[in-house]
């Protein structure tokens, strides 16, 4: 590891040749870190004059910050902690976190440490003054990374620091801003980020000082403005991908036992689940659930069906896909995947993503990427719709007459939480890409019914359709625009339609 | 490292049960989201007393490729039952990622 001292101001320094940026505050031959990193700086002291660590302060409980600690068997030196970053490394909390690391959809941290820290002192926090060595540490809340993430504000040699974690990063960007994605489709963590910053910008500070990226010695309250902008922007890109669209639904009629008739061969029932009927009385099941799969035999008992001789799933989520094997099992049917589908539940243990079921699937038919298949008097068109997931297929056929979509998660009806299930990287979400080549799919397609997950079924309407193509463009703006300037390919924008 | 993308480094399969003592196979892959070639330092860290193999890899990823690395881990005989995390710590154009991926390792007894 080279030697990557760079002096900031009088007995201000920042160690760069680690996976985190480390600063120090050095008094006479001792020193204070922020952040530690691998811990590779203390090789490296002597170059700058110091001969010991005396405390060592984290901004955020992240394991590129901190895995040094948890590596080294004894320190020298004591090391504080936000209070509210406790539940990523506490020994217990910490082996519970990933104990349940699968049990749900977006884990709480996305790089929470691997190890806890011996001798922690919790004692930083929100609005409030921690006296470290010869510095007073005045703590804001700038969630973001953590929930319990902090910037320092202290006094030193004449300068205003801000030692600000991962809350900001040069030219007004976020590292890996992903890490704001606290679930899988609310503003929560971004507006919480920008509140953060809100609360910063009414400090003085002439310093921003990041855990990632050069030091901001200059327009360093123009350089959070800005990002702040863009993370408003980002929050607001969460908000709809079809606002101002028109809300449409269509006209089910309720049956006894819970489920809907949407067409005299096609019924809904459950949250997420559509039996369709063939003239041989046999049954072809989209999108079975576990949690509702009774309601199946009743609504077979309804119809005089003796058969399920098909099932699928438009996207491999839990709520979309973890009564497969069941179905499989219990009628006899076949499990049908699209290969996007299939790929994350053929060994569930595979991929680290959200809402896997909890057993693996693996289909008796690969259906083709993108072409056609049959089942009965049904011809089904088929491809990739990525959206909420880039996992995530989409079918059509005519039934009773109608030209019926049959498009999981993507997309809802404006009214529906934000008019689709959300975007978050962990998911796989992506933007022209994805939403954008779906939305244009659907306006090729121009379908009578979209029939969706969570009871979204609704006639189709071009106007909905191009909103969403619109909010994509714009979507991935907000998104590249936060990145750091390396961050992220550009991707082939979707045809407007 | 793209950063919008949590899986540009990941570790696969994310989840193995394995008995203690017995072999385990796993890659690292990195998606190069870049327009240019980068290169890849790989220094795989194991729980305390399990080998690795091999103990450091290098290599070059073309722009927009993905390429997977191949590492054998064993945990010991006398390893703890329960959940233990194997991660890497990569260098990608000379920028260190510690701990940049985990796997989810279950040692069982049966």
């Amino acid at each position: 590891m080279k030697n990557s001292w760079k002096k900031i101001a009088p007995h201000l320094f920042v160690f760069t040749a680690d996976s985190c940026n480390v600063y120090l505050l050095r008094y006479g031959k001792r020193a204070i870190a922020i952040d530690f990193g691998t811990g590779a700086f203390l090789e490296h002291l002597s170059a700058i004059g110091v001969d010991q660590i005396e405390h060592v302060v984290l901004t955020h409980a992240h394991r590129d910050q901190c895995c040094g600690l948890y590596r080294r068997d004894q320190t020298a030196f004591s090391t504080h902690a936000p209070a509210g970053d406790r539940d990523l490394l506490d020994a217990t909390a910490q082996s519970a976190f990933w104990d349940q690391y699968q049990n749900n959809g977006c884990p709480p941290n996305y790089a929470a440490p691997r190890l806890p820290i011996v001798d922690l002192q919790y004692d930083l926090s929100a609005d409030s003054e921690t006296q470290i060595g010869p510095a007073l540490f005045c703590s804001i809340a700038t969630p973001g990374h953590t929930k319990g993430a902090l910037t320092y504000l202290v006094q030193w040699q004449g300068h205003d620091l801000a030692f600000c974690g991962d809350a900001v990063h040069a030219h007004g960007t976020l590292h890996q801003p992903y890490h704001l994605e606290w679930d899988h489709w609310t503003p929560g963590g971004a507006l919480d980020a920008w509140r953060g910053l809100e609360r910063l910008g009414y400090c003085h500070f002439d310093m921003l000082l990041p855990a990632h990226g050069a030091p901001i010695v200059q327009r360093a309250r123009a350089t959070l403005k800005k990002t702040q902008k863009r993370l408003m922007d980002l929050v607001r890109a969460k908000g709809s991908v079809c606002a101002g669209a028109k809300n449409r639904w269509f006209a089910t009629t309720p049956l006894a036992n819970g489920s809907s008739r949407v067409l005299p061969h096609l019924y809904h029932f459950g949250a997420n689940s559509f039996l369709l009927l063939s003239d041989r009385d046999e049954g072809f099941v989209v999108d079975p659930q576990l949690a509702d799969i009774e309601q199946l035999p009743a609504l077979m008992q309804t119809l005089g069906v003796e058969r399920i001789s098909a099932t699928t799933a438009t996207h491999y989520h839990s709520d979309h896909s973890d009564a497969l094997n069941y179905v499989r099992q219990r009628f006899g049917a076949a499990v049908w995947l699209h290969p996007q589908v299939a790929a994350p539940i053929a060994d569930r243990n595979t991929l680290d993503v959200p809402w896997l079921p909890k057993e693996s699937v693996v289909a008796d038919r690969r259906l083709p990427a993108t072409g056609h298949f049959r089942w009965n008097e049904y011809r089904f068109a088929i491809r990739p719709f990525p959206g909420q997931t880039f996992w995530h297929c989409a079918f059509d056929a005519v039934i009773d007459e109608q030209h019926v979509l049959f498009s999981g998660d993507n997309f809802q009806p404006p009214a529906r939480w934000n008019g689709t299930g959300g975007f978050c990287a962990f998911n796989g979400s992506r933007f022209g890409t994805g939403f954008g080549h779906s939305a244009q799919v659907a306006l090729d397609l121009a379908p009578d019914i979209v029939c969706n997950g969570h009871g979204c079924i609704y006639p189709f309407s071009a106007d909905h359709y191009r909103r969403i193509l619109r909010w994509a463009e714009s979507a991935e703006q907000s998104v590249r625009s936060v990145l750091p300037p390396t961050g992220w390919p550009i991707t082939t924008r979707a045809r407007c339609a | 490292m793209a950063d919008y993308d949590p899986r540009a480094l990941r570790l696969t399969p994310f989840v193995q049960r394995a008995k203690p003592g017995q072999t385990l196979d796993l890659r690292l892959v990195y998606t190069n989201h870049s327009q240019h070639p980068v290169s890849l330092w790989v220094h795989p860290i194991a729980p305390d007393g399990w080998t690795t193999t091999p103990n450091l890899r290098r290599a070059r990823v073309a722009a927009q490729k993905e390429r997977a690395l191949h590492f054998v881990l064993r945990p010991p005989r006398t390893a703890a039952l329960g959940r233990h995390i194997f991660t890497v710590d990569a260098e990608i154009d000379g920028q260190l990622c510690a701990e940049a991926c985990v796997a989810l390792i279950d040692i069982v007894d049966k």
